[in-house]
């Protein structure tokens, strides 16, 4: 009944088509970039710093790979990586937020004083330390500091979505029921909670994308063959100043079109599911 | 309200104190070597270890910790690890100017920009003007900043060739006259040397322009939100029906009470000001505090990135605590009542 009026109410919304349409392309970029793509993405199969030609449509880049087939296999890479961080995020937050918001008291207090910590932190750079000791050199140290950053936005947003919760009668209802609490928590709380986390997680996709790609064109993502659009970046920015703009155009777009996908279908759900915050 | 932000502060400075702590340990685990550095490849075990005795790192981590916490409170923040002789402290207060003149000029745009087309938005909703300023602000919050840098700088640098390649030097800036300090703007502009403010400001229009796309994103959305909320209410509807001029209405009443959570979500987006501060000023090969913290986790020098993360972070959380008496000031309802 309610989510029968949630997808009305999506459908009928333009912002909500224009994302699903950017973020089809990309997944589409991502499940068919094995057919699509003639040549190997890390592997040097031309000349490098070679303007686009019909054997490259996109021309290559400093190491003669091949813009084309890295922008297509680089989406599943962002891809991966924006869902891994917040799905990392979630599976953090959403406990913590939790149990915060229900318990109340100490516990709470306890939790809360640490998120803020973490908020006392620009995100970017909070990200910048974590990838650094962890390594770097690879997608899952990216998808790690990422995704650790985002811990306060879901655990925020969960503990007060529960202290609201808390008070309804009908939790009363399970505990005069003789539920234990756990139970009611998890069974029953949480997933009457659900509607602002999915939209923020949404959203969250699009920010870890956005931040990961910062990451590896600052050196602290994969190395420079894999085909990741931070780290095709990277390599772009050094011929910047000799116009070579083949090589730094397609994949920044690319990452551009994914985060507003990802934006606009977020907010597309915000306004579906809440129709006051509607624009 | 002095006693409100004096209790603020107070607040403030066990956050600071964790921030500090969790800043040391985490860049404590920073895979850094400073007798490499310092001693090359092939050095001796023994000069390795009367290295390490020299900066103090033999000690426990909470000894450590203690030393370098009773040192920062003096401003005295350690030795560069790759540069000895040169303190932490000298390297940032050589780059802090840069970062703290982009930044402002950033904001200062951000907020002239996002306060105009938020208000223009809600003024003519579903308009020309409107749908700009959405876009503005959607594709705003999607493009990464570094790509938007590059990008700024392929066309109107490289190929219209409108603007200077970035260069924030004072050479640049003004190649005979001698600086002071290292604020080249304002510098510049208190001596009253305008050709040498006027090459600054043309030096630092992109930087400054592309940053400034990360704030005014946010301030425009809610500038325009909060807007059609306060155009709707009762009293705005009395101003014009006294036949108080629709600029007024706009720009006096409404923009008023509409400013509140403005405010807030300026304070807010300091945070991400400072972190796409980070991402810009490589872009640029802007000589700040941003360059400074990213080359030094590359290369692992541990008492530098401490010290920039913290001034980040303090920075940070001083604005906010900022913007919550700021925001007190505002709002006479919040005044008396206490806490709101």
């Amino acid at each position: 009944m309610r989510s029968a009026r949630v997808l009305r109410r999506l459908r009928r919304d333009p912002l909500f088509w224009v994302g699903a349409v950017l973020l089809g392309l990309v997944i589409a970029m991502a499940l068919l970039a094995g057919p699509l793509s003639a040549h190997a993405p890390d592997q040097r199969v031309g000349e490098p710093r070679v303007e686009p030609s019909a054997a490259h449509v996109l021309g290559t880049d400093g190491n003669g790979y091949d813009v084309w087939s890295r922008l297509l296999h680089g989406a599943r890479t962002s891809l991966l990586t924006g869902l891994a961080a917040v799905a990392l995020a979630l599976a953090i937050g959403m406990p913590l937020g939790a149990i915060s918001g229900w318990s109340g008291g100490f516990v709470d207090g306890l939790i809360m004083r640490t998120v803020d910590v973490m908020l006392a932190f620009p995100s970017v750079l909070l990200a910048l330390v974590i990838a650094a000791v962890a390594g770097g050199g690879s997608v899952s140290t990216l998808i790690l500091a990422v995704g650790v950053v985002q811990v306060p936005i879901f655990a925020r947003q969960v503990r007060a979505s529960v202290l609201q919760a808390r008070e309804e009668d009908w939790v009363t209802a399970c505990r005069a029921g003789g539920l234990p609490a756990a139970r009611i928590l998890f069974r029953h709380v949480l997933p009457n909670c659900l509607a602002p986390v999915i939209v923020l997680a949404t959203l969250g996709i699009g920010s870890a994308i956005l931040s990961a790609a910062g990451l590896s064109w600052l050196g602290l993502g994969p190395d420079p063959t894999a085909p990741e659009w931070g780290v095709m970046l990277q390599d772009g920015f050094k011929y910047v100043r000799d116009r070579e703009q083949w090589i730094v155009v397609p994949p920044g777009a690319a990452i551009a079109v994914t985060a507003l996908g990802f934006n606009l279908l977020g907010d597309a759900l915000r306004s579906a599911l809440d129709p006051r915050m509607a624009r | 309200m002095l006693g409100f932000a004096a209790k603020r502060l107070l607040l403030a400075l066990p956050l600071l104190l964790v921030v500090s702590f969790l800043c040391f340990s985490l860049t404590d685990l920073l895979p850094g070597d400073p007798t490499a550095a310092r001693l090359g490849q092939h050095r001796s075990k023994e000069a390795a270890e009367s290295v390490r005795r020299e900066l103090g790192l033999d000690a426990p981590f909470l000894v450590r910790y203690g030393r370098f916490l009773s040192g920062a409170v003096r401003f005295d923040l350690g030795e560069d690890w790759l540069k000895p002789g040169v303190t932490v402290s000298r390297q940032i207060a050589t780059k802090l100017p840069a970062t703290v003149e982009l930044t402002m000029v950033a904001m200062l745009v951000a907020i002239c920009f996002g306060l105009i087309l938020g208000c223009v938005g809600a003024a003519f909703p579903r308009r020309i003007v409107d749908a700009l300023g959405q876009v503005v602000a959607v594709v705003g919050s999607s493009v990464p900043v570094f790509w938007l840098g590059m990008m700024a700088m392929l066309v109107f640098a490289v190929q219209l060739e409108w603007l200077p390649l970035p260069d924030w030097s004072p050479r640049a800036v003004a190649p005979d006259a001698r600086f002071s300090t290292r604020f080249l703007l304002l510098e510049s502009l208190f001596r009253g040397d305008f050709a040498a403010f006027w090459k600054a400001l043309s030096l630092m229009a992109l930087p400054a322009i592309v940053l400034s796309t990360i704030p005014l994103a946010v301030i425009t959305r809610m500038t325009r939100a909060t807007m059609i909320e306060e155009l709707g209410k009762d009293y705005v509807r009395t101003a014009r029906a006294k036949g108080v001029g629709e600029r007024s209405v706009v720009g006096r009443h409404a923009l008023r009470n509409a400013l509140i959570p403005v405010v807030t979500i300026t304070g807010l987006q300091t945070g991400a000001l400072l972190g796409g501060a980070v991402l810009t000023e490589t872009v640029f090969a802007w000589p700040g505090l941003g360059t400074l913290v990213v080359t030094a986790v590359r290369e692992h020098n541990t008492p530098v990135v401490v010290a920039g993360v913290l001034l980040f972070s303090a920075t940070f959380v001083m604005v906010n605590l900022l913007v919550d008496v700021l925001y007190h000031t505002i709002d006479p309802r919040l005044r008396r009542g206490g806490r709101a």
